[in-house]
This record gives C-alpha cells, structure tokens and sequence, in this order.
C-alpha cells in the first residue's frame, strides 16, 4: 500500500507537471495563429478592402485553427453590431476566446479592434501592422522560453512529489 | 538509529540539489532558494522528533 501510494503521488506530480507544459504549448500555438489571423486581417484590409462580415466568415472557414473559436464568435457578434460597436463586440470575443494569451497581447488586439471597421483602409492596416509586430515579439520570447519552462516544469512537479512520496510513505 | 530514515534525507538531498540547478538553469534562483529552503524546512520537521528523543536520552542519561 505504501509503494502504491507513493506511485500515486509521483504520478499525480508528473501529470501536473505535464499539464502546465501543454498549457505553455498551447498558449504558443495560440499566439501563433493569432499573428497569422492579424497578418491576414491586414492583407485584406489593405488589398481587397473586405468588409468585417465577409472578413470573418472567410477567417471561421479558412483561418487558423486555433482562432477558428474567436472568428465564429465576432460573426455572431456582428449581427448584434447596431447595438454596441464593433470594439465592444471585438473586446468581448477577444476576452472570451483568447484569454490564455499574455496581457500584452490582448491589450494589443484591443487596441487594434478600436480601429477596425471605424477608420480608412490605410489606418486600419496601420494599425493591424502595429498590432502584428507586438504580437510576433511576444511570439519569439515565448517560442524562446517554451522548451525551457516546459522541462522545467515537468521536472520540478516531478522532483517535488518525489519528495513528498519520499517525507509522507 | 534508524538507516531508512539517513537514505530518506539523503535522496531528498539529492532531488533538491537537482531542483535547485534545474530552477537556476532556468533563470529562476529565488524559487530555487525557495525550493531548497522548504525542503529544509521539511527535513527538519521529519528530524526534530528524533532530535526531541536525544535530547530525552542525555537527561535520562546523566539525570537532569
């Protein structure tokens, strides 16, 4: 029984560990298809002029996965646009579907949905490029610290419910 | 004296020696001391009944 709950604890350290890897993992992919999202974003303001609707039914169906989520959700928001606008709509879908990035970054995408929609084509690329550039320096400090955090923490939750296995059985 | 309890300190010894490099490695010295300073706090714990017993025995022993 002891051997069994020391296995236990071990385990239960390890899984933890793990977990906090793949929240690392998945907050990486996720800034990452929100630069590609952005870079869109800017590409058919810029170029082709695309209205909000059409952009974000185009973003659902064949954007990044990972922004899939917050697409369909300004898509739905948009039919409700005569009752608040469009940065209200853009704030609450960032805050409810990109809530696992940095501070930074949804401060970011706030800032740029305070621009979409409202100003000329060339304003609105400016700031979706202002916005890409923050977004992609958060997305190289992130790549770079993610392979080390994640042994990190696999390690420490790992060592520490050694320990615990070790002191309590 | 019990032996298994002298290989439990020294394996949490070495776990938190590897720890404390891992966490430093990583840039992260005040968790690192933080680490090393709970698992003293936790061996000392595990210690201070055996500690508690000695000092039992020295008053016995020279009836104090």
């Amino acid at each position: 029984m002891n051997l069994f709950g020391a296995s236990l604890i071990v385990v239960a350290g390890f899984y933890i560990g793990f977990l906090k890897a793949s929240e690392i993992r998945r907050r990486v992919a996720a800034l990452r298809g929100v630069c590609t999202m952005t870079e869109l974003i800017r590409n058919e303001i810029s170029s082709r002029r695309t209205p909000m609707n059409e952009l974000f039914s185009m973003l659902q169906k064949s954007g990044p996965k990972t922004t899939e989520s917050f697409a369909a959700s300004v898509c739905d928001r948009l039919k409700s646009l005569d009752e608040s606008s469009f940065s209200e709509l853009w704030n609450e879908s960032v805050s409810e579907n990109l809530s696992c990035l940095p501070q930074r970054c949804t401060t970011a995408l706030c800032e740029l949905g305070a621009s979409l929609g409202r100003y000329d084509a060339e304003l609105q690329s400016a700031a979706a490029d202002r916005c890409l550039s923050l977004l992609c320096s958060e997305l190289a400090a992130e790549e770079a610290k993610q392979k080390a955090n994640e042994k990190m923490y696999i390690g420490l939750c790992g060592g520490l419910s050694l320990i615990a296995a070790l002191v309590l059985v | 004296m019990e032996i298994e309890l002298i290989f439990k300190i020294a394996a949490v010894g070495i776990l938190v020696a590897v720890l404390n490099i891992l966490l430093t490695r990583s840039g992260r010295d005040e968790q690192a001391l933080m680490t090393t300073i709970a698992a003293l706090v936790v061996v000392l714990i595990v210690v201070v009944e055996k500690i508690s017993e000695l000092f039992g025995l020295i008053k016995d022993l020279f009836q104090l």
